[in-house]
């Protein structure tokens, strides 16, 4: 923690290894949170660097006493995301076509992952705007819930109180899909 | 209320270990037997959703990404730098100065000046007016590159003459202007950049760009050694070196260029078919006699014990700026080549 600290004061003053080593500490969670969010991945790739551009270019006039790094970037990618959206209403791309895989998974896990995958977003779609936030900040982003109540400006209560909530009706809807299902 | 929000923290707690794999589903459950029951299908559905999103970017999108973040963070550090310097009101009479009275005494004058001679802040800006003015990324290139040679002229200048309190500003426009020159052919063909971007030397995310060359751009003349076709010709200035045509393709020259007294660290590899006769060939021949000379003086002005150790830091961060800057612009240009 306080070596982010650091680093993020020596980015601030422009030391530009500083923000490299940032950038590569935040690369990919922000890359999973803005999949999980767009779902296409080639979409997600230009938002991504989105973020980190617009990051280098704003960190300067960041105010390290306001909320934390974490949550500045993701504060970002979030209204990066709703220009996106506002800008191109552009409908998703099918799951199938769009989502990326991880990198060590053999043939038969990719499908299975995708499947998943697959269900587990359409899952989201039924939370609420916070529920779902908080849902991409946890476990796409990997916040821990003061950095998400920084990030989300509520309290870490609410956090909490949403993110039951939020596991709680993507439960039901999973439960509900594969009775569908059978 | 006080239950719910009780077992909203025991949630939490599980999810915490379980996010970052500190703890199983299983795990967790043991350590709150009571509440098992209500527990566990939420822990089951957190454990499918973490598992579900465990996506990765690809390892060509991150090298990409890494490769446009490091263009962008070298262009944004040019351009605060270079902008701020010089003053509006000589850019202002140069652009004036230029466009009506081109080649002007004053302008002409100030063309030899050196850091604090009251004619120098024209210099400067007449340099960045003919940036502006210049009608091609590749005329650009060249004079970025030629204003990267004059003011490692001037430092060495400041050097012998004892006036070292100008050379930081100078090592930064320095490395300014190598990470313009680096970019700039870049901006003709992104797609190619994006494509080369894998290839092009790992690019050290951490470290900016750059380039330099003579301001007075007469390309210079290279000539292969032997064993080339005619198409190959090339020639290099004295310090440099080691030539090694590829038999198979005998388009493709691999120059291993060692400046500096052949230290590995100044070595700039130069692969491809440029050495050949289009249009990009004097742009290739500025850069590759350049990639050699700029990074040997940059070099010298560092082992002088003239220079305050103070200083040193912006110059190695320039030289490193050279090298992948020429690097960079020499295989961009190659791609662009017909």
């Amino acid at each position: 923690m306080q070596e982010e600290l650091n680093l993020v004061q020596r980015a601030r003053q422009g030391d530009h290894e500083a923000f490299a080593r940032l950038y590569e500490t935040h690369f990919d969670k922000i890359f999973r949170y803005v999949v999980l969010k767009i779902r296409n991945q080639a979409e997600a790739e230009d938002m991504t660097q989105q973020v980190f551009v617009k990051a280098f270019e704003s960190i300067g006039s960041y105010q390290m006493k306001g909320v934390p790094f974490t949550a500045w970037l993701y504060r970002i990618a979030h209204n990066q995301m709703v220009d996106y959206v506002r800008k191109e209403s552009k409908k998703p791309v099918p799951l199938d076509e769009s989502l990326p895989i991880r990198d060590d998974s053999d043939l038969e896990g990719e499908v299975e992952t995708k499947m998943e995958m697959e269900k587990v977003v359409l899952a989201t779609k039924q939370l609420t705007k916070a529920q779902r936030e908080v849902i991409s900040l946890r476990f796409a982003g990997g916040l821990s819930i003061t950095e998400a109540a920084k990030t989300m400006r509520k309290s870490e209560g609410a956090i909490k109180a949403l993110q039951h909530s939020a596991i709680l009706s993507l439960r039901k809807t999973l439960l509900a899909g594969e009775k569908g299902g059978e | 209320m006080g239950n719910n929000k009780q077992f909203s923290n025991i949630l939490n707690d599980c999810l915490e270990r379980l996010i970052t794999g500190q703890e199983t589903v299983e795990q967790c459950l043991q350590r709150y037997p009571e509440y098992i029951d209500e527990l566990e299908p939420l822990l089951r559905t957190a454990a499918l959703m973490n598992k579900a999103i465990d996506v990765k970017p690809s390892d060509d999108f991150r090298a990409r990404a890494r490769y446009q973040m490091q263009l962008k963070m070298a262009e944004i550090k040019a351009s605060h730098r270079v902008t701020h310097v010089v003053p509006r009101w000589a850019i202002a009479v140069c652009t004036v100065m230029l466009v009506f009275v081109l080649g002007s005494g004053t302008i002409l004058a100030s063309a030899g000046s050196m850091p604090g001679s009251p004619l120098y802040a024209v210099k400067l800006a007449a340099e960045n007016v003919q940036v502006k003015l210049a009608w091609s990324q590749d005329k650009k290139t060249e004079l970025y590159v030629a204003m990267a040679d004059e003011r490692v002229t001037e430092m060495t200048w400041m050097v012998n003459n004892n006036k070292t309190q100008g050379l930081e500003v100078a090592a930064q426009r320095l490395d300014s202007y190598y990470n313009k020159i680096g970019i700039l052919p870049l901006a003709e063909n992104t797609e190619t950049a994006f494509s080369s971007a894998s290839q092009a030397a790992a690019p050290a995310f951490t470290t900016a760009i750059a380039t330099t060359t003579p301001l007075a751009l007469s390309a210079p003349t290279i000539t292969l050694a032997s064993g080339a076709t005619d198409k190959n010709d090339v020639t290099t200035p004295a310090p440099v070196t080691i030539i090694t045509p590829i038999a198979v393709a005998p388009t493709v020259t691999v120059i291993e260029v060692p400046a500096a007294g052949q230290r590995e660290d100044n070595v700039i590899t130069i692969t491809g078919n440029q050495f050949n006769t289009s249009n990009n060939s004097k742009l290739m021949n500025i850069l590759i006699y350049n990639a050699i000379t700029q990074p040997e003086k940059i070099q010298q002005l560092l082992d002088s014990d003239k220079v305050p150790e103070s200083v040193k830091p912006t110059l190695r961060r320039a030289l490193a700026a050279s090298k992948i800057g020429y690097q960079n612009a020499i295989n961009n240009l190659n791609n662009t080549s017909p």
